[in-house]
């Protein structure tokens, strides 16, 4: 029963993971990716930009705090350097070149948007006249960074939140080397451990293990078009060898789920599937039974058994007596 | 070579030129300054220079390089002295020779600043496009001498703007980028106090004032943006007499930016150890646990 549902849910989950990494049939519009200084969101989007290469799709990638984009082939726009009309009509030219081509638009960090008070409440609105069937929007929100209140409405929603109900996918990055920390922590009962500015220790920006060199863990949250989500935890192996994994991209899909990850596989279930499969033949005592000894078993009364079937009142004591019993009358008067 | 002996072998790789566009972060708290890393970093970036026909030419950072200093806690005289003291580097004849000018916010702010224009749109504007055409002009002077030289931004403490109410956070941010935008690399030098980290906390106990937003907002920007974070904090067990402090390095959010393979050649891998400056200005970096020599 449990491993087949885990085999079905590993084989959606993947397939979901991958079609939404290659961009295919429009089944994310807008993805948010979250992260944090534990984590860098860059090569999740690194990633997202490789694949839309290799399958054809035209990246503009708008720049509010990246000066030099380590991507080649794709559309630039430093929007940092200039007004939002300027960078506006800047991504709304360059999306009417081949319009029917799909694209990707790609937002470093909506950080600066947010908090800037000519924009922070028009965000959602803004960023949703991107969108249309052949264009999808992949945007990085960094968690750690306040936003500014200075012109900010107390009453109104953070500009996050709202840019969460307009996701149709949310991906948070963690750190795959805290990621085990913290559930080594909890498999012993032990408080998780806190990295970076959590750690509440004076001067401490960044945890150590941060922005781990060869992978990450994202955290999916994919809603549906029907409403229904779909939450699952994957592991991202980052390479910075481009043009390796490109030759080997088209056939195999390297994100796994972070469950499957050797490093991560809980100990326990392992040993559950050695006992059921194979536990048998590891002793040399026969610990099984055979068709007899069942059905002896099976045969065997257990004393006080008409108890158990009940419609007998009270404390009835039931005794049978031995031969070497004697009965006294008198006793049995008082 | 005598320089080279002056900076800890552990952390010397961090402290050679940083690659183009590349952003270090450097951060210190209260008890514990982090200037003589700074002050390291500045006199090994002008020293490389000198030693062009020496030993590490097969290096990229002997290629000519030059320090612009922004200061706006600390003046010249500051700089001068501990980057004389530390490195045994006359900042005076680096900068006629080209390879060094700083900008001295402290003892020349900027006329805006004192106009009281802080806080407002026009003000904050006015404010940084001041700043912004005297390290500008600066930098053109550098660029007179030895148009091929590489120059490194040092800002020192752009932070204290967004505590004086001056300019906000995103104001600041972007600042910085055009700054960047202009020269090879940069470094910012920025306080990680935890009441100026408060606000980045998750769940505040109380609501952040919006100082301590903006420049908490500040630094995690930075943070996300730079190449690698060099943090240094007290001991946990209070001061000692051999320990000055805690040393950690850590990669930034734009660490995927440049090779991987480059990174690991150069030694820049993370780490956390204890730092002891002594009376005489030496600096030694060691591991929890080792002896102070090691």
């Amino acid at each position: 029963m449990a491993p087949n549902n885990m085999h079905h849910r590993r084989t959606h989950n993947l397939l979901l993971i991958s079609k939404l990494l290659n961009q295919r049939d429009s089944g994310s519009p807008f993805t948010l990716v979250l992260d944090s200084l534990e984590q860098s969101g860059k090569p999740l989007v690194g990633e997202y930009i490789r694949r839309a290469k290799v399958s054809n799709v035209q990246v503009i990638f708008v720049s509010l705090e990246t000066i030099k984009t380590p991507h080649e082939d794709i559309t630039f726009i430093p929007a940092w350097d200039n007004t939002l009309q300027v960078w506006q009509k800047q991504i709304a030219d360059s999306l009417k070149v081949h319009s029917a081509q799909r694209k990707l638009l790609v937002f470093d960090s909506l950080n600066s948007l947010s908090s800037s008070p000519s924009t922070n409440t028009q965000l959602p609105a803004l960023l949703s006249s991107f969108i249309s069937p052949t264009t999808s929007l992949l945007a990085v929100y960094h968690t750690d960074s306040p936003v500014s209140s200075r012109q900010g409405d107390a009453y109104s929603p953070s500009p996050v939140t709202l840019l969460k109900y307009l996701a149709t996918t949310i991906i948070t990055t963690h750190s795959f080397s805290h990621v085990r920390a913290r559930k080594a922590a909890r498999e012993r009962s032990h408080v998780p451990p806190s990295f970076g500015l959590n750690e509440g220790t004076e001067g401490i920006v960044q945890g150590l293990g941060a922005n781990g060199r060869e992978s990450l863990v994202l955290e999916m949250e994919h809603r549906r078009k029907s409403g229904r989500g779909v939450k699952e935890w994957y592991f991202l192996p980052y390479s910075s060898d481009k043009t390796a994994n490109i030759s080997s991209k088209t056939h195999r899909e390297i994100v796994s789920l972070l469950e499957d990850h050797p490093l991560y596989r809980s100990a326990p279930p392992e040993d559950a599937g050695d006992t059921a499969n194979g536990g048998e033949s590891e002793t040399t005592f026969e610990l099984g039974l055979t068709e007899k000894q069942k059905r002896d078993r099976e045969g065997v009364v257990l004393p006080y058994f008409d108890a158990q079937n009940g419609g007998v009142e009270g404390g009835r004591i039931l005794y049978d007596m031995g031969s070497e019993d004697d009965f006294d009358d008198e006793e049995d008067e008082i | 070579m005598s320089s080279r002996n002056r900076i800890p072998p552990t952390i010397e790789p961090f402290l050679r030129l940083p690659p183009e566009t590349a952003l270090l972060l450097f951060t210190s708290t209260l008890g514990c300054s982090v200037n003589w890393a700074t002050t390291r970093f500045i006199g090994n970036l002008i020293t490389q220079t000198r030693d062009e026909e020496g030993v590490e030419s097969q290096d990229e950072a002997v290629a000519t390089a030059a320090v612009l200093l922004v200061s706006w806690v600390r003046d010249g005289a500051y700089w001068k002295t501990e980057v004389r003291r530390t490195m045994g580097v006359d900042v005076d004849k680096a900068a006629l020779q080209g390879r060094f000018a700083l900008v001295d916010f402290l003892r020349r702010p900027p006329s805006s600043l004192n106009g009281g224009g802080g806080g407002s749109a026009a003000g904050e504007e006015a404010l940084l496009a001041e700043m912004e055409r005297s390290i500008v002009s600066s930098l053109e002077k550098l660029r007179n001498v030895n148009n091929a030289q590489k120059v490194v931004l040092v800002l020192d403490n752009p932070d204290v703007l967004l505590a004086l109410n001056a300019v906000s956070a995103p104001s600041l941010a972007r600042f910085v980028l055009k700054l960047r935008s202009q020269v090879y690399s940069s470094a910012v030098i920025c306080s990680a106090d935890a009441p100026l980290l408060a606000a980045a906390d998750a769940a505040p106990e109380v609501p952040p004032t919006p100082i301590e937003t903006e420049t908490a907002a500040f630094l995690v920007q930075q943070a996300h943006n730079a190449r690698f974070v060099m943090s240094v904090r007290e001991l946990d067990t209070g001061a000692a007499k051999d320990v000055s402090g805690v040393l950690r390095l850590t990669k930034g959010g734009s660490a995927y930016s440049d090779e991987d393979e480059q990174q690991r050649k150069d030694g820049l891998t993370e780490l956390e150890a204890l730092y002891v400056v002594q009376r005489d200005g030496v600096v030694k970096v060691f591991g929890r646990g080792s002896s102070e020599g090691a």
